[in-house]
């Protein structure tokens, strides 16, 4: 009997975030919610609210072959310039080349060859979802206090990064586009080419929202990147393909400039003091104060590590044990899950932003204050090498490697992009 | 245990009904017995067609009837006061054909009590869309930094500075763009 009320109890909880579901679809539908049936306190009691969990199976998202998205320039100091992104598509590596298509036909050789192959079976795994969820995380801020809330809006990948007993990462993916230049706004003035991300992976990257504090209190975001895959951008057009504006172009199989073993991860910003922002060129905007310069341009700003040592110490997490400001805070099924702690012991990659292509790296296990003995890592490439690293093979298949190179310990102390576009 | 999870399925057509209530037609519609609902399967689930036009036909051209300096998304953030950002000559058209919601179970999540991943399944919202999605010239024909000046030229509606950069989601070959997305996803609370 109490089994039987434990199911049924189990059973209510379901049912009540079934409920909490229907919700939102009805809101997205723009239902009028009058009609809505009131959800009780008791069932409410099984609903945190915590957040929203999506797992994705068999995807396959594709644009169509001549579906793009465009960025108009305007005429200026500089050429005009149009660019399109054509067919933009999300599908299975597939290594093999049996379920591989081209933009606009059949495609053997899969991996690289191709830019579209088949469904993936698990983008997110139901037991690693991505998260859409509101969240405290507590850290130190711009003046150095400690203890300070910050609440966010977050959007987390799915975060298992290495297999445990029957759960795994999720599955890798290909990413690919092709692109088109048009230069001075004529139809025969084009670049057009091909960019395939092979074997992706982004698990355990986060983008969060929030409103930043200290040198502007408005909207902030963070992102902290995490990418591992390949990248194959080629030019050549077979004989067979159109090379015409707007035209599905037929790219030739294996020219390009290949990028190997990529892995980088890259944080922007810190959650309680650095966030990227936007904002504009003129300091005004007070009423009744004339502009003096109405340049309609445009900032994206990741805001300045503050100048406090307090501050910027706990930026760099070098010392012993300390709070994981958020960046591993992930999804573990909980209502309140646990942040862990950096510690010294805490590999360094974990810790501070690289970007590496090929494999020749410091040593993975390395810490931080290990000697540099263990920073020792990868081999070198051969000159022809097609499975590391950076290199360029042309149409007859000739290769030439120019090795890896990896940027270790970035940290972006400020970075500031303003739009110098605006012409008319 | 399959009893309940026709309760489930019976719920979701409940919550279909609840989404075309909005429609006028539909007012007459009575309330089921539980008896009725027990009856009822559902199996196919919700399916949705969703059409949003902003400033446009049904080929996604602009609206004549709309100004152009009218056809806009006027952005401020916090602590911005006096500054825009303007999305100039905004319209278009998005389409899904057919958005399907049905009802089911993930396939294995974590662990409420510790945090681990476990075979435990939870009722879930599956969402699939079967019929690619269209885009009809969707357009932002140029992005801008406005500025509040004097006492009555909000910068909202202002026109003079520059723009940096126009955005377009377009198909060059045929009337309407596409996205077909294959699978499902898989979405629930904790």
């Amino acid at each position: 009997m109490n089994a039987h009320r434990g199911l049924n109890s189990s059973l209510l909880r379901r049912f009540a975030l079934l409920r909490l579901s229907m919700v939102l679809v009805s809101v997205m539908a723009g239902t009028p919610l009058a009609a809505m049936e009131i959800l009780p306190d008791e069932q409410l009691a099984h609903v945190s609210g915590e957040g929203i969990a999506v797992g994705f199976h068999n995807l396959k998202a594709t644009m169509g072959p001549s579906t793009y998205l465009e960025a108009t320039g305007v005429a200026g100091a500089f050429p005009r310039a149009d660019v399109r992104w054509y067919g933009i598509s999300v599908s299975d590596p597939d290594a093999s080349g049996s379920n591989s298509s081209q933009w606009n036909g059949s495609c053997s050789g899969g991996a690289l060859a191709c830019p579209i192959g088949g469904p993936i079976a698990n983008l997110a795994y139901d037991y690693d979802p991505f998260v859409l969820r509101a969240f405290d995380y507590t850290g130190v801020d711009a003046n150095g206090t400690t203890g300070q809330t910050r609440t966010v809006l977050e959007l987390l990948w799915p975060s298992i990064t290495t297999a445990s007993g029957s759960f795994n990462p999720h599955d890798k993916f290909k990413l690919s586009f092709w692109g088109e230049i048009k230069v001075n706004n004529d139809n025969n003035q084009l670049l057009q080419s091909q960019t395939i991300m092979n074997n992706l992976s982004m698990a355990g990257s986060q983008m969060r929202i929030f409103q930043h504090t200290g040198s502007d209190n408005t909207l902030g975001f963070q992102s902290l990147l995490r990418l591992s895959g390949n990248l194959r951008f080629s030019v050549n057009q077979t004989a067979a393909s159109p090379n015409a504006y707007g035209q599905v172009p037929i790219f030739a199989a294996t020219e390009g400039l290949y990028f190997k073993n990529v892995s980088t991860y890259l944080p922007l910003g810190q959650l309680h003091y650095m966030s990227i922002i936007l904002d504009d060129t003129v300091a005004g905007g007070t009423t009744g104060t004339p502009i003096a310069t109405q340049d309609g341009d445009f900032v994206i700003e990741l805001t300045r590590l503050p100048n406090d040592p307090d501050a910027y110490s706990d930026f760099y997490a070098l010392g012993g044990a300390r709070p994981d400001y958020g960046y591993r805070c992930v999804y573990n099924g909980t209502n309140t899950p646990s942040c862990p702690t950096v510690t010294a012991g805490d590999v360094y990659y974990v810790k501070h932003g690289s970007w590496r292509i090929g494999d020749y790296s410091p040593n993975d296990s390395a810490t931080v204050g290990s000697s540099w003995a263990n920073y020792a890592g990868g081999t070198s490439n051969a000159a022809t090498d097609t499975n590391d690293g950076i290199y360029f093979r042309n149409t007859g298949g000739t290769t030439v490697n120019l090795g890896d190179v990896y940027a270790h310990g970035i940290t972006m102390q400020h970075l500031k992009i303003t739009t110098r576009g605006a012409g008319g | 245990m399959t009893q309940h999870i026709q309760h489930i399925k019976s719920f979701l057509c409940i919550a279909g009904v609840l989404v075309v209530a909005a429609n006028p037609a539909l007012a007459e519609l009575r309330t089921m017995s539980d008896t009725d609902l027990a009856a009822v399967g559902a199996r196919d689930g919700i399916s949705l067609r969703m059409d949003l036009r902003v400033n446009a036909d049904a080929s996604g051209n602009p609206l004549a009837s709309v100004p152009v300096n009218e056809r806009r998304l006027a952005l401020q953030f916090n602590n911005h006061n006096g500054e825009w950002l303007i999305l100039r000559n905004f319209y278009g058209r998005l389409l899904i054909p057919r958005l399907n919601l049905d009802a089911g179970y993930s396939s294995g999540s974590r662990d409420a009590a510790t945090g681990n991943p476990s075979t435990s399944n939870v009722p879930a919202l599956l969402v699939s869309m079967p019929e690619a999605m269209r885009f009809y010239n969707i357009t932002i024909g140029g992005m801008s930094v406005e500025y509040d000046r004097g006492t009555t030229d909000a910068g909202m509606t202002a026109n003079v500075s520059p723009s940096f950069v126009g955005l377009k989601l377009h198909d060059s070959q045929q009337a309407y763009g596409t996205l077909t997305v294959t699978g499902s996803a898989t979405i629930y609370g904790y």
